[in-house]
């Protein structure tokens, strides 16, 4: 309960952060003034987090993806031996989907590797046994299964593998988008922020995380930045997964602040005020954040 | 100096020998020759080993043969993994490697790749071979409907062996790179 209540915080406060730069307290604040009160968590940038704390929060972790992970993947690779990168496991496939990593393990069916073996990424999960399960699909969904049935293939796909890991965390990386011009059918850059924000909403109301890489790297209008693209379409340069490493902390870092927080508060009142306290303020403040943070970007 | 030419020296101080032994004595006797080519031991020649006229071919270390492969066309974007890439991603253990070079493009766009290992034990050839065909298969898994141009140069893409040496060759530079290979692995 206590992990499921400070990820919908967490996704939040995730996206607040990115777009509020990093005065978070204020996006936290513009919300509250009409719903949560913020002095259950008073000054989160207050809180202190070290750089072990975020190096120790990627320990254990798997990134599950398509072509986009697996450049990620590469880019690791190069980092020096210290970096807490090289802790991260991979497990990533070009053409790989939300859709296809539901299918059954054939000859013909992409699924990605782990130790020389291709299984069903739950299965993979389970052998490996992380705390944490970071994911980053949709490439190669839109086309084939329009807005909402990559996202229900994207909840499946998550379900099995808390079937199988139920203490997993999930944690969801937005869709990047496609340098400007080179859209394709559903591919286009107005359908991933749409199906980004469906993303958003599903993280909240499951508990899972949410981090917005697909901002971060964007030109003025909300397209993938030339110097980011490595083919004049949709993957991406070493300089782009410099800014993957940048938000990965950062969102590591807020994440450890709202845990921090929320214990702290917690140790301050019965745990059925606490309950009480963010069931009838959790929904109001989430949906005053969202609104707040993306006036005017759709 | 090639046994040619310790022969013909060999010879030319006999001659020189012996016409010191006619300058001071007249002629040398066919016996005096016979003496002085058996002290010099030119005459014998069953102990001397003939050297090599061509040189012999040695094989070339793997690492050496990649930098000629670098040097001979222009590969795009490579990079090499170790050894804990190389089991965790495709269950190869480099323990049983005497040495090996894995090369994979950088791009995810892009298959490229060069495998050249040696297996410490011919017993352990199938199974790497084995392990190098899954990496041909999930390349053209990858690929197929999603970039034909790199599905087309994985399709052409085989595992191959010699002796102990195991090869995987993906690239639109595919002959070139063999070559190298196969030229190194004499």
């Amino acid at each position: 309960m206590k992990k499921r209540v400070l990820a919908k915080w967490l996704a939040v406060v995730g996206m607040a952060l990115l777009f509020g730069g990093s005065d978070m307290t204020s996006a936290v604040a513009l919300a509250a003034e009409e719903t949560a009160p913020t002095e259950i968590f008073g000054n989160l940038e207050e809180i202190e987090i070290s750089e072990e704390e975020i190096d120790a929060y990627f320990e254990n972790s798997v990134f599950l993806g398509d072509s986009i992970m697996l450049g990620f993947r590469n880019y690791t690779r190069k980092q020096a031996s210290d970096s807490f990168l090289k802790q991260i496991q991979f497990l990533a496939a070009g053409s790989y989907s939300a859709s296809n990593s539901l299918w059954e393990v054939t000859t013909e069916s992409v699924h990605p590797l782990y130790q020389g073996k291709k299984l069903q990424a739950w299965n993979s999960i389970e052998k490996i046994a992380p705390d944490k399960v970071f994911i980053c699909l949709g490439l190669n969904d839109l086309n084939i299964s329009g807005l909402q049935g990559s996202l229900d293939n994207y909840k499946e796909l998550i379900r099995r593998i808390q079937e199988k890991s139920p203490e997993v965390e999930i944690h969801i990386i937005s869709m990047t988008y496609t340098l400007a011009g080179a859209s394709s059918g559903k591919l286009n850059n107005d359908t991933i922020r749409e199906y980004n924000l469906m993303l958003l909403d599903a993280a909240i109301e499951n508990g899972w995380g949410y981090i917005d890489v697909a901002n971060a790297l964007a030109d003025d209008n909300g397209d993938l930045a030339e110097a980011y693209c490595s083919d004049g379409f949709v993957h991406q340069t070493a300089a782009a997964y410099d800014v993957w490493t940048v938000v990965l902390r950062e969102y590591a870092r807020a994440d450890l602040r709202v845990e921090t927080a929320f214990a702290d508060a917690l140790e301050a009142m019965e745990m059925a005020t606490a309950k009480e306290v963010i069931a009838q303020q959790a929904v109001p403040f989430r949906n005053s954040v969202v609104e707040a943070v993306f006036k005017g970007s759709i | 100096m090639t046994l040619k030419k310790r022969r013909i020296r060999g010879l030319t101080l006999v001659i020189a020998g012996a016409m010191l032994l006619g300058g001071c004595s007249g002629q040398a006797s066919q016996e005096e020759i016979v003496e002085v080519l058996e002290e010099t031991n030119v005459a014998k020649t069953d102990s001397v080993q003939a050297e090599p006229i061509i040189e012999q071919e040695v094989t070339k270390p793997l690492a050496e043969i990649y930098a000629e492969i670098q040097k001979g066309v222009e590969l795009y974007s490579p990079m090499e993994f170790d050894d804990e890439f190389l089991m965790n991603y495709y269950g190869i253990d480099a323990s049983l490697l005497e040495e090996y070079v894995f090369s994979m493009s950088e791009d995810a766009a892009s298959a490229e790749t060069i495998v050249v290992m040696k297996a410490k034990s011919s017993s352990d050839v199938e199974s790497l071979s084995a392990s190098l065909q899954v990496v041909v298969d999930e390349k053209r898994n990858e690929m197929e409907n999603y970039l034909p141009e790199q599905f087309a140069i994985v399709e052409k893409a085989e595992v191959e062996t010699k002796d102990n040496y195991i090869w995987l060759v993906i690239s639109e530079n595919e002959d070139t790179i063999k070559k190298i290979i196969e030229d190194g692995l004499k």
